[in-house]
């Protein structure tokens, strides 16, 4: 039981290829790996932060406030991250641009806070944060790699072959990246139930 | 009623504590940002004048870099939106107001377009040049032309504006006598 | 002053579409652009939400944030001022309009997490743009959500009577819409000239 709030984040409950949710930092920071890790890396941190408190405090909540009160919550951690990066890492700080604030309203966040978070233990809901996020950065990380190799010929900004098409890093081609990865993850969902049935 | 008002309560106590924790937050990390900044600055100020060792003036609105008690280049800072983002571009003159070099403070442009103006290929075609005459072409610029980053016009032309604007600012500051006000 | 609003709103609308050249929005364009009735709704609601929200964005950055120097509680500030807005509105639509209240009554809590209209209120205060100039923005991206919006809706409706292969039912076949759709928009980006 411990094991699977961790692990479903990661494929079977994949945020952005299964749920469909976070779509517009995903499609946005993935240009670049080292954008595409760092907002996987901030996402995680504020939907941990997030969730372990809102589920700290699930009973103190009052019902009818919950949405505005998460999401002030989870405001103040991404502000949070956003001035620790501005001080600490600045470049990684403008590469994510207004993404960075828009944290705030990647659905992934209060959807676990809202169908997670304040029904679930604090270390139960530590687990799901931890399995959402690293599933997000993962996936994150998977379309980056595709479009920075294709689109730039670069693997964090490390120059790796002269092919490139620009096609890839301009937003038609981060459509088209999402589809075909889509695509291959339904493929694959579906073998795998004919395999079990 | 008083339940609402309760709850009402609850996220007026949330948001505040979050404005507090966060000051206190900006508080900290503010002066390391100041200095960062001001790090960049000095760095971009250095690396657009062709000569070391010479002092450094501030003037607020423009730096005068002077040798013994002479005045021998000027460097401004201008700014103009660019695609994306506002960006600041530091640009150093000689005393007849033609461009040593430029340098960019701060862009936030399309990664493998715009960002290209951070290339030397594309900034070092400012040197030189006039900076009132500078103006964006396509391709094979010749005299005051500026070849533009390709696929990056908007870009491009941000940074020839600011560029302009630096320009400008120090034709305010000193006007056309040559003289510090 | 007239050109550059006209400069601004162009651009939000076809060179910077927020959908498809800015990636703001992509939730609810792929969720509610199944039916071309529901794609206008939402369009409309989002179109309302983004000017008022823009608006007093502008005002608060204007008269609280910027002379007291609490540029860093921006975020926290806009996305309050979005939800409560979005709250508002809700209960004034069910009072002055049980009617629009059906037909656009739904989208309305969606709106609050739509990253198109925090999106706009940060990407005005990023580009420094006063109360005039960030209004006309709001609403000409909302306006450029709704012809994304219309124009995926009626595809997709298109889409429903054909076949499509197997794995990319579903999630994949909107993006490559999407893609195509990006792709042309992306013609648009000659058009402004300074």
């Amino acid at each position: 039981m411990k094991q699977n709030n961790f692990l479903k984040g990661l494929i079977k409950e994949n945020p952005i290829f299964v749920q469909v949710l976070g779509l517009c930092p995903t499609l946005a920071v993935t240009s670049a790996v080292v954008n595409g890790i760092t907002m996987g890396v901030a996402t995680t941190f504020v939907l941990f932060g997030s969730s372990s408190l809102i589920s700290l405090f699930r009973k103190r909540i009052p019902s009818k406030m919950r949405m505005p009160i998460y999401i002030v919550i989870v405001a103040t951690f991404v502000t949070i991250a956003a001035l620790f990066m501005q001080a600490y890492f600045p470049p990684l700080y403008k590469a994510l641009g207004i993404f960075l604030p828009l944290i705030v309203v990647n659905c992934i966040i209060l959807g676990r806070a809202e169908t997670f978070a304040s029904k679930n233990n604090v270390s139960q809901s530590m687990l799901d944060a931890l399995g959402m996020g690293l599933g997000f950065t993962g996936a994150l990380i998977l379309i980056s790699v595709i479009r920075e190799i294709i689109g730039n010929g670069t693997f964090f900004n490390l120059h790796i072959t002269n092919f490139k098409t620009l096609f890839f890093i301009l937003p038609p081609g981060a459509f088209l990246t999402m589809a075909f990865l889509s695509a291959l993850f339904k493929y694959i969902g579906q073998k795998k139930e004919k395999y079990y049935a | 009623m008083s339940s609402d008002a309760k709850a009402l309560f609850v996220l007026l106590f949330v948001a505040f504590l979050s404005a507090f924790i966060l000051g206190i937050i900006y508080k900290l990390t503010i002066n390391k940002v100041h200095a960062q900044e001001l790090r960049q600055k000095n760095l971009a100020l250095l690396a657009v004048i062709p000569e070391s060792g010479l002092k450094l003036v501030d003037k607020g609105k423009i730096v005068l870099f002077e040798k013994g008690n002479k005045v021998k280049y000027y460097a401004a800072i201008g700014a103009a939106p660019g695609y994306n983002s506002v960006l600041q571009i530091v640009v150093g003159f000689t005393l007849q107001k033609k461009i040593t070099a430029i340098h960019i403070l701060s862009e936030l442009e399309t990664p493998g377009l715009g960002a290209n103006s951070e290339k030397p290929v594309f900034y070092n075609q400012y040197a030189g040049k006039d900076p009132q005459k500078i103006y964006v072409v396509k391709r094979n610029a010749k005299g005051n032309e500026i070849n533009a980053i390709t696929g990056a016009t908007i870009t491009s032309r941000a940074v020839t504006k600011s560029v302009r604007r630096a320009c400008k600012i120090l034709n305010k500051e000193i006007g056309n006598s040559g003289e510090a006000k | 002053m007239l050109s550059k609003l006209i400069i601004i709103a162009i651009g939000a609308i076809l060179v910077n579409n927020f959908v498809l050249s800015q990636f703001l929005g992509i939730c609810p364009f792929l969720g509610v652009s199944k039916k071309i009735s529901s794609a206008t709704g939402m369009g409309f609601a989002v179109i309302f939400v983004l000017t008022l929200s823009n608006a007093l964005t502008a005002l608060l950055r204007e008269y609280l944030l910027v002379p007291y120097g609490l540029e860093f509680l921006e975020t926290v500030v806009y996305i309050l001022v979005i939800a409560s807005l979005v709250q508002i509105l809700e209960i004034i639509l069910k009072k002055v309009s049980p009617i629009l209240y059906q037909s656009l009554g739904m989208f309305l809590p969606l709106i609050t997490t739509n990253c198109a209209i925090l999106g706009a209120a940060l990407i005005a205060s990023l580009k420094e743009y006063n109360f005039v100039e960030s209004t006309v923005m709001g609403f000409a991206a909302g306006v450029g959500f709704l012809l994304a919006l219309l124009i995926m809706s009626g595809i997709r409706e298109r889409l429903d009577m054909e076949r499509v292969p197997k794995a990319f039912e579903g999630t994949a076949i909107p993006f490559v819409i999407a893609a195509l759709l990006s792709l042309s928009f992306l013609g648009f980006s000659g058009m402004i000239v300074e």
